[in-house]
Parts: C-alpha cells; structure tokens; sequence
C-alpha cells in the first residue's frame, strides 16, 4: 500500500518538496547575508562581549535588513497549502473520479488504504514543518541575540516568528491537512472541499492567533510619566499600552488630554509630561513575557493538534462504515 | 478447490433495502445465488442493479437487511479479496500507466497474478507504458477486467460491462471473461439493462425493477416452466385457476397469456408454445412483482396494447 500511495501522490509530495525547499534556500541565502553584515560592522562580537553599548550597531543593523519581511507573513499561510492540496483531495478525488470503487474493492480495504495514506502524509508534515521551523529560527537568530541585549523587540514571541518556529509549523500543518482530509470525505467533492477548508482553516486559527496571547494572562508593567512609554522586557511580546491613576485605576488617553492639555492652535493639544508625572498618572504595558514562549507554544499547538486528530479521526471513522 | 462441491451460496441476502433520502433504490431484497453459475442481472435503467452490486461489493452500506457474499460479511476483508469488482464506468487512474495497474494490482493485493494478467493484455495488444487517460473505452474495460480477474476471484461482479462498448470491443470482452469462467468455474454476476448484452452468456437470471427482485432462477428451469398460450378469452378464468398468469393480452377474439406453467396445459382450445428468454423477461418486468410472492392475477383486468 505504501508503493500505491508514493505512486498515486508522488507529484504533489514533490511539488512540496520544491516549494519547501525553495523557502529553506530563501531563508539560508538572505539569513548568511544579515550574518555577514552583523559581522563586518562587529555587531555579533559585540553582542557576545556584552561589555560596552550595541546600540548603534544594532541601529545600523535594523536601518540595512528592517524587520522581518512581509513575506514572512505569506510563509505562515504556507500550512494551508497542506489542507487545500493534500487534504481536500486525499478521499474527495476519488470519489469523484469513480477511482474509490476501483481502490475499496481491492484486498487492503479501506481502513488500511486511508491510513497508510494519512501516516505518509502525516511523515510528509513531520519533515517540512520541523525543516521550516528550524531553517526560520535559524534566519531570527541575529535578531533574537539583537532583541536579548534589548535593542529590537522582534523576537520569536511575536507574529509572524511565533508562527513560524517552534511546534507550530506542524500543528498549523496538521490542522489543515486534518480539516482537508475531513471535508474531502464529507463533500465528496475536490474543490467544494478547498473552500471549505480555506474558510475552517481561518476561522479557527485567526481567532486562536489572539487567543493564544491571552491564555496566559499577561503580565503588566507600569510606571510614572518618565517617557511616554515604558520598556517591557527584552524578547517580551507587547500587546497593548494603557494609563492609570496613581492609584492603580486605569484612566483613559481623554483624561489625561482633560487634565493635562494645553491647547496648541485650534485644532490641536498639547500634553506635557512633567504635568502628568505632576498629578501621578502612570503608563502600563501589558506583555507576555519570553520565558513564556515554550507554554504558548505548547498550549497553541496541543490545541490545534487536539483538534486535528478529531478530525482525523473522523475521516477515517466516515469513510471506512459509512461513505455513500 | 472445487467450486461444484462448495454449497455456500455466492450471494445471500435477506431483506435487503437501500435508500437515499426518501427514495428506495432496493427494497425487500431476498435472493440466494449459488456457485458456478454466470449469473445475469436484468432491469431497466434506475432498477436497483448497481446499488445491489455496490452493497454486495462492500462498497455500500444496507439501509435495512443483510447481505453474506460467499458465506461471509460483505464488509470482511477476506471477503473483499476473494470478490473482483469492476464497476460501470470502468474506472482506473488516468495517470497511472497500464504497467502502473498491473503493479497496483499487485500492491494491493496478496493473490495477485501479473503472469496471466499480462498475457491476457499482449493478447489484445494493448501497450503497458500507454496511460489509462489515452486508452480507448474498449481498451480500459480490458484492463479493468484484467485487475478483476488478477485478484483470482472466487466471483466477480460486472456492472453493465458492455454498456459502452462497440460490438468488437464487446465481443471481445466476453471472450475474455468466458475463457476465463470455463478455465477456472468462477462465478459471475453480470447486470445489464439490455437482454441482448447477455443473453448468451448467462445460465441463471435474476430480474430487477422498480428497485424490487422480479425473479430468480436458473434460466433453463424459466424457459422449461413458461409456456406462451393463445386461445379464447372466454377461458382465461380457468387457466388463472391453474396457473401463474405473467400476462396477458386480449385482441380481437384470441387470448394471449403468457404463464408460469403449474403442470400440463390439457384444455384443447388452448395452444401452447415455449416462451423465449426474452418474452419472459420483458413480461415480467411490464408486470411489477409478477413474481414475488403469490402468484398475482390479472385475469380480471386484461391488459391493452401488449405487442
């Protein structure tokens, strides 16, 4: 069954294969580059001395490269492309061709031809999404070392990197083919099943995108009016920034305009710090912190991984007693 | 093995039904089929054929009822390798190279037999590289056949195999299938909704519409008991009394019945013929449930129009 699988899907596990590998040179190519720039102005044996200021280093760094690339973005959408092309079509093709009274009718039997199929894809997710993600954090790597010393907050905790290292390439992965596999064997047809899939794939993992910072509650840091913002911690991930009395209650930006303002003009006001800092406003950050990026990721991915074996399971159950 | 000393029926079903929504594609389906038999499944198109054959292939899961194929479960896998299946459009993997089917067949199948599978297909010089994209229709139902019969099947299950074949192509696909019966004593069920496809190649008929079993026997013992009379209409009472009226037909003053015969016909008015395969065939299935359990009478409406 294993030869009939490589046969059948031999095509779209190479066409993987190129766009995979594709990334992964991508990545190394435009990674060596920011390396051979963090060397030559001494950025890197700067950052490992720890001995004197980066900052300007550092500057000149994030001035040449910027952040990480919109592209990036893309590549985090690239999970999908294992529902809508490995999935969606696994049991929906055959259907439609006809082909399934041709493969259920032979001595394997379903049950074995479906798993068999789903544990080489299954393999197929395992290697691209541990190749993404180790090849990604190797590319972050600099800015990880930039962001540890304080001087960026791009780090692994935020998105598109989060999305990118870790597990959760391979639960993304998981999840889409998951979803895939069990839309194919409920509509029976390819492209009906792609949509649907596209449309479950983003209405689960956009609202867990958000959820994902928040369920471990975040930690605040606040302060009085020094800067109009106050620092998180290096590598930390910030979600959002707010005022609060001295007291502790938060206040919104219209009271400390209320207090604070002076009119500049006429359609514009002025806030001045040191009237703030004066009446004992304080500015807040909430974050999470690095250390947590191990639990985020983990409760992330187990919960997408939970869900993609529901699914599988699903599939497997529907199709071996109950198709048509 | 030797398939005249095995009594296990091929095919056994009891109370069979399948429905799709609100509509019954099978319903009521009580049959027993035996072994060694080329066995014809006749109805017209929407009859219940393909769904009877996809439930006995465990492809298809029964709404009411069970099915035992070869004495087992149709859903067993040692069932699922001892049955060749090839359905009606004779489906196979248009990218998937000839060479590439055989090489399935063998994946998937422990009893798999490329030897003769490969010298069934150089006898109809169809090439091993060629995809089954590009094949032409005759060209596929004989590589769908010979997967079938790679598998070394104790029955093998047609769905209307020469549906869309040309007469050539046609001809040739039963040579195939008949070498193979007489070498080896498999049986077949074959569906058709054409009596012409079959008529000489099945021994045993089995007669579906309107998602119903019509009739089941073996077809010398239809053709021994089913008698054509004609005679006076005045008469057709009696004759109802004594035996099974399949139809009938009044014109002018002559009575044609056509009858599932309970003895001898003695009554000197009426003359009686045998009654061609295909008279019985095309009388049952214009009387739904002529068959099925007693006998039904039609003596009191007779029927207008019959040719």
């Amino acid at each position: 069954m294993i030869e009939m699988t490589w046969r059948q899907h031999r095509a779209q596990l190479l066409i993987a294969t190129v766009v995979v590998a594709a990334f992964v040179a991508y990545m190394l190519i435009t990674s060596l580059q920011r390396a051979a720039f963090a060397n030559s102005i001494g950025l890197s044996s700067c950052l490992a001395a720890r001995t004197r200021d980066c900052g300007p280093l550092a500057e000149a760094f994030l001035n040449r490269f910027g952040g990480i690339p919109q592209f990036y973005t893309l590549l985090a959408g690239l999970p999908l492309l294992a529902g809508l092309f490995w999935g969606a079509p696994l049991i929906a093709r055959e259907v439609e061709a006809g082909t399934y009274r041709l493969a259920w009718t032979q001595s394997v039997g379903r049950g074995r031809w479906l798993t068999v199929k789903l544990a080489t894809f299954l393999a197929a997710i395992v290697v691209a999404a541990t190749v993404l993600s180790l090849t990604f954090s190797f590319w972050l790597r600099i800015y990880s070392q930039i962001s540890a010393a304080g001087y960026t907050n791009i780090d692994r905790l935020a998105p598109p990197a989060f999305d990118l290292t870790g597990t959760a390439p391979f639960a993304t992965m998981l999840f889409a083919f998951a979803l895939g596999t069990l839309a194919g064997a409920l509509i029976r047809r390819t492209v009906p099943a792609m949509a649907v899939t596209l449309g479950g794939y983003l209405g689960v993992v956009l609202p867990l995108e958000s959820l994902r910072y928040t369920i471990l509650s975040p930690l605040t840091k606040s302060g009085p009016f020094a800067t109009n913002s106050i620092p998180v911690p290096p590598g930390a991930y910030a979600l959002s920034s707010g005022y609060s009395t001295a007291a502790g209650h938060p206040v919104p930006f219209s009271s400390l305009v209320q207090v604070c303002g002076t009119p500049q003009g006429a359609h514009s006001v002025g806030i001045k710090l040191s009237c703030l800092a004066a009446h004992g406003f304080h500015v807040s950050e909430t974050y999470q912190p690095a250390w947590r990026y191990w639990p985020l990721q983990g409760i992330y991915s187990a919960s997408l991984v939970v869900i993609a074996i529901v699914l599988l399971g699903s599939a497997i159950w529907w199709t071996a007693r109950r198709v048509r | 093995m030797n398939p005249d000393r095995d009594v296990t029926p091929t095919i056994e079903t009891f109370g069979l039904g399948r429905r799709y929504g609100r509509r019954w594609a099978l319903r009521d389906c009580t049959l027993t089929l035996p072994q060694g038999h080329v066995i014809g499944l006749v109805g017209p198109n929407g009859a219940g054929k393909t769904t009877l054959l996809h439930i006995v292939a465990g492809l298809l899961e029964p709404t009411t009822g069970d099915v035992r194929v070869l004495g087992a479960s149709a859903r067993d896998l040692r069932t699922l390798s001892r049955i060749g299946f090839v359905a009606q459009d004779k489906p196979l993997y248009p990218r998937f190279t000839v060479e590439d089917m055989l090489r399935m067949g063998g994946w998937l199948n422990p009893g798999w037999d490329r030897a003769s599978a490969l010298e069934r297909l150089a006898g109809l010089d169809i090439p091993l590289e060629q995809r089954c994209g590009s094949l032409s229709g005759g060209q596929r139902a004989q590589v769908a056949l010979a997967i079938a019969l790679g598998k070394r099947p104790d029955l093998l299950l047609l769905d209307e195999p020469v549906a869309n074949l040309d007469p050539l192509a046609r001809r040739q696909f039963m040579q195939v299938l008949l070498e193979h019966v007489a070498a080896t004593g498999m049986t077949v069920v074959l569906s058709s909704h054409l009596l012409a496809d079959l008529e000489r190649v099945w021994d045993y008929l089995v007669l579906m519409s309107a998602s119903r079993i019509q009739l089941s026997a073996p077809t010398d013992e239809l053709l021994h008991e089913h008698r054509v009379l004609t005679g006076p209409p005045s008469k057709v009472g009696a004759i109802a009394a004594a035996h099974a009226v399949v139809q009938s037909s009044m014109a002018d003053r002559q009575a044609t019945l056509l009858i599932r015969a309970g003895g001898p016909v003695h009554d000197p008015d009426w003359s009686a013929r045998p009654a061609s395969l295909e008279e019985i065939v095309l009388a049952y299935m214009r009387t739904p449930l002529a068959g099925a359990g007693p006998v039904l009478s039609l003596v009191g409406s007779p029927l207008r129009g019959s040719r």
